[in-house]
């Protein structure tokens, strides 16, 4: 059993939203970043993954378990954090570590302060007065304390600052060198992604855009940069998405060697940003509507 | 299991200590009161044991208020337990605190009494009554019982709204049918007295499993409004 998950043909119905038929894997002992704008179903998926929130159609399979039929078996070996935190505020960190460690057979409280001092968290501090960036960082102490072989985050570097975020990121690179451990990392700040991902999964208007590796993504995107007579109705269809102006035009190509046959050398190729994936897919799907 | 029951106790220690001085303090202030006024034994037994009853179920809500303000529902619904055993775990935290905000009630009763000094016992037996304790536990238990699962499917406030609408509407249509068909309610009233004293030992019996009877349908309705429920 390779893959740590395996979710396919994943649908939930809101009435207005619906995230419709998600397919998608993440290896053992790699990082997958789960992107898309705010609504898309990022959130949506990772409740459903944590069983909070119950699917209607498609499997969900943690460690190659159905994550409902074997929920407590599967959850034993989660790490979880979310993008706000969920504690009682009148605790201090060292008795909501009490409160949470007893459900967890593998609970190390070395681990745990272990991270707490390497975080500098305060542990005799009420969790009330610590910042957003202490209380993502208690999250993630928490989430690891336990031998944890997966570790799911909805939009954790979401509210931190920059110094915060980049010591989070260099915490996440050190933690999957061991490699029994993957992590399903789900955010809008794509650059972060860029950094530390090794599979990208893209989600749009609940509609899974794509899931492959970062390699690939970045191989087979690209900014395409030309004069105006170059366009007509033919050669948009090779692009996402255009944007035009009397200058020019910009667009994202998702089959940069296609791109190449047709434009040779007339056009000017950019690497494509996860950034820029998503905005073109956006006005993509603008358009449609 | 155990784990979650204590977790509610250890995580808001403070908050049942609060509660249940506020519990030993109403016990305490209202006997002294009604002794002081004098006693009598109707109504002042019946408002004192509607105040254990009512302050009691306030007091069993305190997790779920606390669970609604902080939203640790999530935080626990991520833990490896199932929301069968969340659910279960409630209904026993709540027979937990009945049992502890009773006999924090009974202790306020006797220092109350205490302060007051010398008074004749008799006044006051039904006080002592281990059957009238019991009884109000039961009744504790079914009021639970018809709640909780409004309290999975609405959450704590909009569940409490509806119950409270129930128990408005149960309460006139309650006082109607008396008004209205007063001689068929006096009868079986007395009918209901008749059998209770007839034997105490085969009505105890019979309240205790219909509690049980309740319980375990409610805990099922609560297991599956829970079971699919989106947090």
């Amino acid at each position: 059993m390779n893959n740590t998950l395996e979710i396919s043909n994943l649908s939930k119905d809101y009435g207005d939203f619906q995230l419709d038929n998600i397919s998608f894997s993440l290896p053992k002992g790699y990082i997958m970043g789960l992107i898309g704008p705010n609504g898309s179903g990022k959130t949506t998926i990772i409740k459903i993954i944590m069983n909070l929130i119950m699917k209607q159609r498609g499997d969900v399979k943690i460690f190659g378990l159905d994550h409902q039929l074997n929920e407590v078996e599967v959850k034993k070996r989660i790490g979880f954090v979310y993008d706000t935190p969920n504690y009682y505020e009148h605790l201090n960190l060292n008795q909501f570590k009490n409160t949470i460690a007893p459900f967890y057979d593998q609970w190390d409280d070395a681990v745990f302060y272990n991270l707490a001092d390497r975080f500098k968290l305060p542990l005799n501090k009420k969790l009330k007065a610590f910042s957003k960036g202490m209380a993502m960082k208690s999250s993630i102490a928490m989430a690891l304390s336990h031998n944890a072989d997966f570790i799911v985050m909805d939009e954790p570097t979401s509210n931190l600052d920059p110094v915060v975020r980049r010591e989070l990121l260099d915490f996440f690179r050190e933690l999957i060198q061991d490699e029994n451990k993957s992590i399903l990392f789900s955010s809008h700040i794509t650059t972060d992604l860029e950094q530390i991902a090794d599979y990208i999964t893209y989600i749009n208007e609940g509609k899974l855009v794509f899931s492959k590796t970062k390699d690939d993504v970045f191989e087979t995107y690209a900014i395409v940069k030309g004069g105006n007579e170059l366009l007509d109705s033919d050669t948009k269809k090779s692009f996402v998405s255009v944007r035009s102006s009397e200058y020019g035009f910009e667009a994202l190509t998702n089959d940069v060697n296609n791109t190449r046959k047709l434009f040779g050398d007339t056009v000017i190729y950019e690497k494509a940003s996860l950034e820029d994936i998503m905005f073109y897919t956006k006005i993509e799907t603008e358009n449609k509507l | 299991m155990l784990q979650l029951v204590i977790k509610d106790f250890r995580a808001n220690w403070t908050y049942v200590l609060l509660g249940l001085a506020v519990l030993l303090t109403l016990s305490m202030s209202f006997i002294y009161t009604a002794l002081k006024a004098p006693f009598e034994v109707d109504p002042d037994i019946l408002i004192y044991f509607l105040i254990v009853i009512v302050s009691s179920i306030v007091f069993s809500l305190l997790f779920l208020m606390l669970e609604q303000l902080y939203n640790t529902n999530i935080l626990f619904a991520s833990v490896p337990i199932s929301r069968k055993q969340f659910v279960e775990q409630r209904y026993l935290t709540t027979y937990l605190q009945f049992l502890l905000s009773l006999g924090v009630h009974f202790l306020g009763l006797q220092i109350g009494i205490y302060f007051y000094g010398a008074i004749d016992h008799s006044t006051i037996e039904p006080l002592y009554s281990p059957l009238i304790w019991l009884l109000i536990l039961i009744v504790m238990i079914i009021i639970n019982g018809f709640s909780m699962p409004f309290y999975f499917k609405f959450g704590l406030r909009k569940g409490v709204f509806i119950i409270g609408l129930i128990q408005c509407f149960t309460f006139i249509a309650f006082v109607y049918i008396m008004m209205s068909f007063s001689e068929i309610w006096a009868a079986f009233q007395n009918m209901i007295f008749n059998v209770i004293a007839l034997n105490t030992f085969i009505t105890i019996p019979f309240c205790i499993a219909l509690s049980l009877l309740i319980t375990w349908i409610s805990i099922q309705t609560s297991v599956s409004i829970y079971k699919s429920k989106d947090l």
